[in-house]
């Protein structure tokens, strides 16, 4: 029984100049207790999808076709006021940035305490308590003293451990974490990921993790998303996508990883790098967007954009080539 | 610090002063244009009717500051809704919004308040509410901007994603964010608005039956060249006043800009 259902999602971004499909045909569900990474560089439509979902887009960027099901209701079409009740309650989201995502006037125990108040009948007592519990939970030990503290007095890893008891306070059945460590140590990255797993192991939330880092993948994920200029481009559970990729480009971003073997000797593999850049969504023509960047590319690449065609069960790529790979 | 301690002692003044020294300013009690110490009747010398001027300073210090206060406080409020709601919700209403105050940024503000004066009969609250109202444009334009450059950070976007409704955000989380230029501007606006204050009075348009600095200017302008401290003494007081705010509203400023905090 899946928690969260997306159905053919596209996104626009409607500007004077004309309008762009940011987000392109992108399906995919999600079952409690397991971790959907969606995979890709800046700008292929990840942050956007994740934001269609909680319908925070941007100004100018809507909803234009697709359903997206949480626990049997649709989003897509609910008025704005029962869009709050969930956001935060039901599904919440933990943001790349924990230096600038927390309110710099308040401290974080009242931040904390503000989403308990609105999405639970708890009174004051119990409110405070629970955001004790939280800040606990999350591996902050003397809680009642940072409580009262203010964001810039907490480290960026421990802004993040409280970014995520906040979104954990109503125990959501959905957790997206929007790059969550990209803007912290490494050692800190592990322990928030291992944080990530104990409560998800605790509450059974599903996590949708949006990164760029196929490391991070292969730490956390079960199920794995590839996306490229808004599409989806290879999809599959992680086992099967890290070991038989299908996708040049889902390679690509798999030889980017820097693999530190630890043998007799140290050895670095080499990196290999994706030439070119994402190219911008206005030019993407009829064919395939990765294009230009394919070494496998052939004429029917440009002409016609390939659909997304299962090579194993549970594994689909969108590329012509995929059966040579 | 002198900014602060200036504000402090006319503060002071203003409210115990006319107690230590009950003396009614409108009260002729000596002979007129007496030079300041020529007399123990009146320290600081009687204006053109014979009137005490050190009993017109202290009383006036009160009207002077309640209209410098009003006047702010109504900039803040009208700058401040017209502001928030303009830069928050952007579109049609910023559209309105801000040609609204285009419209009242075009009009010379003393000359608008003026007609406003003329309009509604000249009170000490009148002026104060014509002075506010000339007077918010820019506090408006300063809010929107605040407001523009914080709703789209990330802990506005945080806080739509737990679920907060649209008030709380405007009020809760931009606002307090918003506020440290606008303290800043509000106590720089005191200042503007004694001077306003002192202008209106000296063409005449401002309450007759209550002591203010303008007021002393504005009926002893005329005698000016005979008995200087007739408009020199309350002149100095209002040079005094505005630089106190002034330099509260600079040393405000630097205290919330954190990169000028090490000086």
């Amino acid at each position: 029984m899946s928690v969260l259902k997306v159905n053919h999602l596209c996104v626009d971004y409607r500007s004077r100049t004309g309008h762009i499909r940011l987000v392109d045909d992108v399906s995919f569900d999600i079952q409690p207790n397991k971790t959907l990474a969606i995979v890709g560089e800046s700008g292929c439509g990840k942050s956007m999808t994740a934001l269609a979902m909680m319908r925070l887009l941007p100004d100018g960027a809507t909803i234009t076709k697709g359903v997206i099901t949480l626990q049997g209701t649709s989003l897509t079409g609910l008025p704005e006021a029962q869009m709050r009740d969930i956001r935060g309650a039901s599904m919440s989201m933990i943001f790349q940035e924990p230096m600038t995502s927390l309110n710099p006037v308040f401290s974080v125990g009242e931040q904390i305490a503000e989403v308990l108040r609105l999405h639970t009948d708890l009174d004051k007592q119990q409110v405070r308590e629970k955001v004790q519990a939280l800040i606990r939970s999350v591996g902050i030990s003397d809680a009642s003293q940072r409580s009262s503290a203010y964001p810039h007095e907490l480290s960026g890893g421990m802004r993040q451990r409280i970014m995520i008891a906040m979104a954990l306070a109503c125990s959501p059945k959905v957790l997206i974490a929007d790059e969550p460590t990209t803007a912290v140590d490494v050692t800190v990255q592990a322990q928030i990921f291992s944080l990530l797993r104990d409560l998800q192991a605790r509450t059974s939330t599903a996590i949708i993790l949006i990164t760029h880092d196929m490391g991070v993948v292969a730490e956390m994920a079960d199920d794995i998303i590839v996306m490229y200029a808004g599409r989806v481009a290879e999809r599959g559970s992680v086992e099967t996508v890290l070991s038989q990729p299908a996708h040049p480009y889902t390679r690509g971003l798999i030889d980017c990883v820097p693999h530190l073997q630890l043998g007799s000797n140290i050895s670095l593999k080499p990196v290999t790098e994706i030439p070119g850049v994402v190219p911008a969504l206005e030019t993407i023509g009829a064919g395939c967007p990765f294009v230009s960047r394919c070494g496998l590319s052939e004429e029917k690449c440009e002409a016609v954009m390939p659909e997304l065609l299962e090579v194993r069960p549970s594994h689909q790529v969108a590329c012509w080539n995929s059966q040579e790979a | 610090m002198l900014g602060l301690v200036l504000v402090l002692l006319i503060s002071v003044l203003a409210i115990i002063g006319p107690l230590l020294y009950p003396v009614d300013p409108f009260e002729i009690i000596w002979a007129p244009m007496s030079a300041p110490g020529t007399t123990e009747r009146a320290l600081l010398g009687t204006d053109y009717l014979g009137r005490d001027i050190l009993a017109g300073l202290l009383v006036g210090a009160k009207s002077t500051l309640i209209v410098g206060l009003t006047a702010a406080a109504l900039t803040v409020i009208i700058g401040l809704v017209i502001g928030a709601l303009a830069g928050f919700y952007l579109g049609m209403i910023d559209e309105i919004l801000m040609r609204v105050t285009e419209f009242f940024q075009v009009l010379p503000p003393l000359l608008f308040a003026m007609v406003l004066v003329t309009m509604l009969s000249p009170s000490l609250w009148v002026v104060a509410v014509s002075i506010g109202v000339v007077s918010w444009p820019p506090t408006a334009r300063l809010a929107r901007a605040e407001f523009l450059r914080i709703r789209n950070l990330e802990y506005v976007t945080a806080s739509r994603a737990s679920g907060v409704r649209q008030g709380y955000i405007i009020w809760r989380v931009i606002l307090p964010n918003a506020l440290p230029p606008l303290i800043v501007s509000a106590t720089l606006t005191i200042g503007t608005a004694i001077l306003f204050e002192a202008g209106l009075s000296f063409l005449g348009l401002s309450d007759p039956n209550v002591m203010s600095w303008g007021l002393m200017i504005g009926s002893g302008r005329e005698y000016m060249l005979d008995a200087w401290w007739i408009v020199t003494l309350p002149g100095v007081m209002i040079f005094l006043a505005v630089l106190g705010v002034s330099l509260v509203g600079d040393g405000l400023n630097d205290a919330f800009n954190p990169k000028l905090r090490r000086r």
